[in-house]
């Protein structure tokens, strides 16, 4: 039997997502789980460097988990093997019941890194497309003119990355990541460099776009404040070796978030964080 | 007394149309672009330099003008031409070598990533080793003539070329590891559809390098006596031994003019793949 999920379209948003048969798990069991996961970098033990160190804690299917940490503490690393492009020395990661390297086989991974690294000589539209070629699927049309269109780049498309903004060329990497409808994203550090303002609005495109593709995805960030926005579960991670410091819940529905910001509860959610990386 | 808006925070910061304007602005006026206006200025000021030294009489009959080198190539350019074109047949051929090497390296070297290093240190090797004294001994092998100048004229292109594969190697697996292993993308697949246009800024330095490197080798061979008779570098010989400067020069000029002539049909093919890559 095979399996097709179809999300409730949001109106105007996401209208024709659906995502292709899943192969490795079955429905509702999009759960992320790291179980007690560590990595040495280094094979010797003289020159062995432990950057994560007995990592716990897992991602409900559809949420949102926030990796929050001083810089060089192993978040990027953690997310690498999420995306099981390295394997944990010790413990192991599970998306379903499929590991991080049948789901990126089954081309079910988009990970968004810190640099948008797009192609300089194809169009916005055509760097949307290239997971496609890569992985040699055929184009989903509608899907990537539907994803312009929630990122704000449909007038964009013909447009080659050089005569965009910084930010925009973010939003270009994040319809990348999106653009296999995969069952989880990665996201590291997506808005690192953007202004406050630009990175504001990407944030509430990404809570948007989630919400629409119940995507599970895992972002890392040094922003408090952006832990606290969009989370669903913060995971506070102590200096290198990575431990778990804190796993914070954040309860405040989504849609109510982006009003939510000079509120006590989001201040409380801020303070919580601090605190944790403090400790 | 009306009040004026002063514009706070600073200069103005150049904006992504402005910069694409400018660009198109350069594009349509290509005298205010310096990849165009400092060849031509550079080409300008050669001959008079040239026909300053030659005008200062401070080497004698050595140096001839540049005006007598013009009258010496009218005069004798049946046998200028007889002999010029064995040594440009033969560089053709030497590029059209180097070519498929160099197709063939890029393929080896997407199929083959970890090659790189290796690639990197022969590349070193070859370009330490002057491969053009060779010409002696493989024309012990080679049979003289246009096979033994096409051989040399290969060797002089495999510096550059060694060094341009070597660059691609590495230029063309960059992200590989990361947006490549995310899609499993395999490496023909990388290649095809990232790595060759990331390449694409070396193959073109490349390219441009090797051609007067070939030239260069044809003429050197047929110096060392790779020729039976005929050829460019045969003329300069010829010309020196017998003290003919005007021969020498008007020489020394067509072969200057033929790997100009080479690299700017290099650069005219280069062009449209250069631009797509940018």
């Amino acid at each position: 039997m095979t399996f097709e999920r179809q999300t409730t379209p949001v109106p105007g948003t996401v209208a024709t997502f659906s995502r292709p048969p899943a192969l490795a798990y079955g429905p509702g069991t999009g759960e992320l789980r790291v179980d007690r996961v560590s990595y040495s970098y280094g094979t010797a033990p003289q020159t062995e460097v432990k950057a994560v160190d007995d990592v716990d804690f897992t991602i409900a299917h559809g949420a949102l988990g926030v990796l929050v940490g001083q810089s060089g503490c192993g978040k990027s690393t953690l997310l690498r093997m999420a995306a099981g492009l390295i394997e944990p020395s010790l413990g192991r990661i599970t998306f379903g019941t499929a590991s991080p390297a049948e789901l990126r086989k089954q081309r079910r991974v988009g990970f968004a890194f810190q640099d948008p690294s797009l192609l300089a000589w194809r169009t916005v539209r055509r760097n949307v497309e290239l997971p496609f070629d890569l992985a040699k699927l055929p184009v989903d049309r509608p899907w990537i003119d539907e994803l312009l269109g929630i990122v704000g780049l449909a007038e964009w498309a013909g447009h080659r990355p050089r005569e965009l903004s910084g930010g925009m060329r973010q939003r270009v990497s994040l319809a990348r990541a999106l653009a296999t409808k995969p069952d989880l994203l990665l996201l590291d550090e997506p808005f690192g460099a953007l202004d406050e303002i630009t990175r504001g609005e990407l944030n509430f495109e990404l809570l948007r776009v989630l919400s629409a593709t119940r995507t599970t995805c895992l972002l890392v960030t040094h922003s408090v404040d952006e832990a606290a926005l969009l989370g669903d579960k913060i995971i506070v991670l102590s200096h290198r070796p990575c431990a778990v410091k804190l796993t914070y819940e954040v309860t405040t529905p989504r849609e109510l978030r982006k009003d939510s910001r000079d509120t006590v509860e989001f201040l409380e959610h801020c303070r919580a964080v601090r605190a944790g990386l403090a400790a | 007394m009306g009040m004026v808006a002063v514009p706070q925070g600073g200069p103005a910061r150049l904006t992504a149309p402005d910069a694409v304007t400018g660009r198109r602005a350069r594009m349509a006026n290509p005298l205010r672009n310096p990849r165009v206006t400092v060849p031509i200025v550079s080409l300008a000021i050669i001959p008079v330099v040239w026909a300053l030294v030659a005008a200062s009489n401070v080497f004698g009959t050595a140096i001839v003008s540049p005006a007598a080198t013009v009258r010496e190539i009218y005069d004798q350019w049946s046998v200028l031409w007889l002999n010029a074109q064995p040594t440009l047949v033969a560089t053709v051929i030497g590029v059209g070598v180097l070519l498929a090497i160099t197709a063939l390296g890029a393929l080896v070297v997407a199929l083959v990533p970890h090659i790189t290093p290796a690639l990197a240190a022969l590349s070193v090797v070859i370009g330490t080793l002057p491969l053009i004294i060779l010409t002696p001994i493989l024309s012990l092998v080679v049979p003289r003539g246009r096979p033994l100048v096409a051989t040399v004229c290969v060797l002089a292109g495999l510096v550059p070329v060694a060094a341009m594969l070597s660059g691609m190697a590495s230029v063309g697996q960059r992200g590989r590891d990361e947006l490549g292993a995310v899609y499993s993308a395999s490496r023909l697949r990388w290649w095809r559809y990232v790595g060759f246009w990331q390449t694409v800024p070396v193959l073109d330095i490349g390219i441009r390098a090797m051609i007067p490197y070939c030239f260069v080798g044809s003429i050197v061979a047929e110096w060392s006596g790779a020729s039976t008779s005929f050829g460019l570098g045969e003329v300069m010989t010829n010309a020196l031994f017998s003290y003919e400067p005007p021969l020498l020069w008007a020489t020394i000029f067509l072969a200057a003019t033929g790997s100009l002539g080479l690299l700017a049909a290099a650069t005219l093919i280069m062009t449209p793949l250069r631009r797509r890559a940018r």
